[in-house]
């Protein structure tokens, strides 16, 4: 468990400069209503996390900041500008200074390591293969997997796919990064590696982080801010410490897994008698 | 009654929905064409995975169609001494149907399901969304490529399988069933014509390489992201190609080769 | 990168196989090879009744084909069919007075022109006419004749 040390300048409050500013967010998918009116602002610098059970809409509010999904209400601004009316040059230019780690990393398969980092860079730059292969061992060192530059993605394991991806990620040298379920599924010294390095590239480059996540410890433990989303809506917001201090009995019991509170433990059933005695 | 009715109706707008995506879909495929000509690396790889590792089953095919045509129509042609145009109804049938029909079946169920899964697996694993991520079109840079790759190969293969079949013919009419040699090449010269029957048949080849590898791509595209997603839409594209192709030979015939 | 290279030189034997397989067809299945006949020059033959000659139809002579039949029109004010004939520009001795026939392939096959020379000495110039013509036999009215002069034979006993 890493200790957080707040970044020189960076208080976790309304001074700094905002990034991704969402406002009156409305989006649903099919039937379901995903999002039903919500504000978000992520500050430059910081690492946000947004959090809440599974199932609401973490992984689609990140598609809809990249404009993967397009919301029926609201707007996104990146950098001050509306994602979701930019053109289509404008929108792939944007991306470029976005960097995205999927949950399961999306290395493409049939490439080795050391391609899959240098995509982007032989995608979208022009420079020469020697330039490359630099760029791309710095950002695989910067993982700590300078020397698994040669493996092909079915040769690693899950923890260090999605450090290659990271470093994937990084090649552009992106404005922010967001984080699709970093954590999930990982050893805990595979966990705490990723803890590390979103803390450290965040700091190192001055990078912007957002990070969805439903584990609590990790992800209170490096960001500055917090946002927790159920049912559509923001339910609580602020830094760590302000929100596992909130007086509200849901943000409780998600804060501290409590196995029983406004979130029930047990799925509506008719009652105990009937079943057994009936 | 009013439910089935509501059910069909919603099933009937899915259609069309899906219908639209395949087309819009198909666009982008075609729009993609400038950006494949400037990697055609990415082309010779989808021609080799069509194409290339489709040679064997192909080949092997039309031998055994061709001298199993050689066979069947010897037995009837006989009947009414007409033995000697053994040659044209062996040639006429692989060049005119069977090359064009058979390989596309063929090449739908080895190159088509293998593309589906390909793709069903890219979504699933995120990969087409890794490369929207950087900026890099899913479309132009995975589908374009397999779409020219499928369509170029389909008329090489249609062909080869005619040739094969061809000499697989005179292999059995010629060396098994003592048809001559000369007459069997030239009643086929005679009859079989150029433009009707060759060109025609490569056009043919050349629709069904579209249909197949649209349905092929499409299916993958479309799928949904689980195992038992990828596993279906594998299934459908080998139906529905097989369909597309039977059903589009109908109408190519009709109009080639009616009157 | 050398599996790329592979690759390339199997798409490239893949692509080269395909075009002898393209070739083959066109050559030794299809009847391209009976066709180069080089340029051709226009003749013009009138018929009262083509039968089911068409379009593309061999016209020969001696029975070596020679050329092939162009078009086929009908003349509204004589009731005739005029068929253009290509003719192959070496077979440029056909006299003038050669007789154009429509015979059948077989019994029931495909319809063709066959040309029997003259004896003039003079020859067929481009867009010249072959005014000795003999239409087509057209099955029925054969058994028509032929019942009918059976019919005339029984009443004359």
């Amino acid at each position: 468990m890493t200790t957080r040390t707040p970044s020189p300048g960076m208080q976790a409050t309304a001074g700094a400069d905002v990034l991704v500013r969402i406002r009156g967010l409305h989006f649903s998918h099919g039937e379901n209503c995903v999002f039903d009116g919500v504000d978000l602002d992520i500050r430059r610098g910081q690492v946000t996390a947004i959090m809440g059970p599974s199932g609401t809409g973490k992984t689609t509010l990140l598609k809809l900041i990249s404009a993967q999904l397009f919301p029926q209400a609201g707007t996104v601004e990146v950098d001050g500008r509306d994602v979701h009316r930019l053109s289509r040059g404008e929108l792939y230019r944007l991306r470029t200074r976005m960097g995205m780690l999927f949950q399961s990393g999306a290395l493409l398969t049939d490439l080795r390591v050391f391609d899959n980092v240098a995509y982007p860079l032989r995608e979208h730059t022009r420079l020469p293969p020697s330039m490359i292969r630099k760029l791309v061992l710095m950002k695989l060192e910067a993982v700590g997997l300078r020397g698994a530059r040669d493996l092909m993605p079915s040769e690693l394991s899950g923890g260090m796919a999605r450090r290659v991806a990271l470093a994937r990620a990084i090649a552009l040298d992106p404005l922010m990064i967001m984080y699709d379920e970093p954590f999930t599924g990982q050893d805990p010294i595979s966990m705490g590696v990723l803890v590390t390095l979103i803390r450290q590239l965040n700091d190192a480059s001055r990078l912007t982080s957002i990070v969805v996540s439903h584990d609590v410890k990790e992800t209170a433990g490096i960001a500055d801010y917090l946002y927790i989303i159920a049912n559509g809506k923001v339910m609580a917001q602020g830094t760590p410490d302000e929100v596992k201090t909130a007086q509200s009995p849901w943000v409780d019991q998600f804060m501290h897994g409590l196995p029983d509170g406004p979130v029930h433990f047990h799925y509506p059933a008719p009652q105990l008698e009937q079943d057994f005695l009936g | 009654m009013l439910d089935s009715l509501a059910r069909l109706g919603r099933s009937g707008l899915g259609a069309l929905e899906r219908l639209g995506r395949a087309h819009l879909m198909l666009v982008g495929i075609l729009q993609g064409l400038p950006g494949l000509l400037l990697r055609p690396g990415l082309l010779v790889a989808q021609v080799y995975n069509v194409g290339v590792l489709s040679v064997l089953i192909v080949a092997v095919s039309g031998l055994f169609v061709g001298m199993v045509l050689a066979l069947q129509g010897y037995y009837v042609l006989s009947q009414f001494g007409a033995e000697q145009s053994l040659g044209v109804m062996v040639a006429a049938s692989l060049v005119r149907e069977l090359g064009p029909v058979v390989t596309a079946l063929l090449v739908a169920g080895r190159a088509g399901s293998a593309l589906t899964a390909e793709i069903g697996l890219m979504k699933a694993t995120e990969q087409l969304s890794g490369l929207e991520m950087m900026a890099v079109d899913p479309v132009e840079r995975i589908l374009t490529p397999r779409f020219f790759g499928g369509l170029l190969s389909m008329p090489l293969l249609a062909a080869m399988f005619s040739a094969v079949g061809v000499l697989g013919g005179y292999f059995v009419g010629v060396g098994l069933l003592g048809v001559d040699d000369g007459v069997f090449w030239s009643q086929m010269q005679a009859k079989i014509d150029l433009h009707e029957d060759v060109y025609n048949g490569v056009i043919k080849s050349a629709l069904f390489g579209v249909a197949v590898t649209w349905i092929a791509l499409f299916q993958g595209y479309d799928a949904v992201p689980t195992s038992e997603g990828v596993s279906r839409a594998t299934t459908r594209t080998v139906v529905h190609g097989a369909l597309a192709v039977l059903g589009l030979d109908f109408v190519l015939t009709a109009l080639m080769f009616g009157d | 990168m050398s599996r790329m290279r592979t690759m390339e030189i199997l798409v490239g034997a893949f692509m080269a196989a395909g075009f002898v397989a393209l070739f083959f067809l066109a050559m030794k299945v299809s009847n391209l090879s009976a066709e180069t006949i080089g340029e051709g020059y226009p003749l013009t033959a009138r018929f009262d009744n083509v039968g089911s000659l068409k379009v593309r139809a061999p016209v020969t002579m001696a029975g070596v084909r020679i050329g092939r039949v162009q078009s086929i029109r009908f003349d509204k004010t004589t009731y005739e069919a005029v068929v253009t004939l290509n003719i192959g520009k070496q077979y440029n001795t056909i006299p003038i007075d050669t007789f154009a026939s429509i015979y059948t392939q077989g019994l029931l096959g495909e319809q063709y022109i066959g040309l029997s020379p003259g004896g003039s000495e003079e020859f067929l110039h481009p867009g010249g006419e072959l005014t000795h013509t003999q239409s087509a036999l057209v099955l029925e009215q054969l058994i028509g004749q032929y019942m009918f002069k059976k019919a005339g034979e029984g009443s004359a006993k």
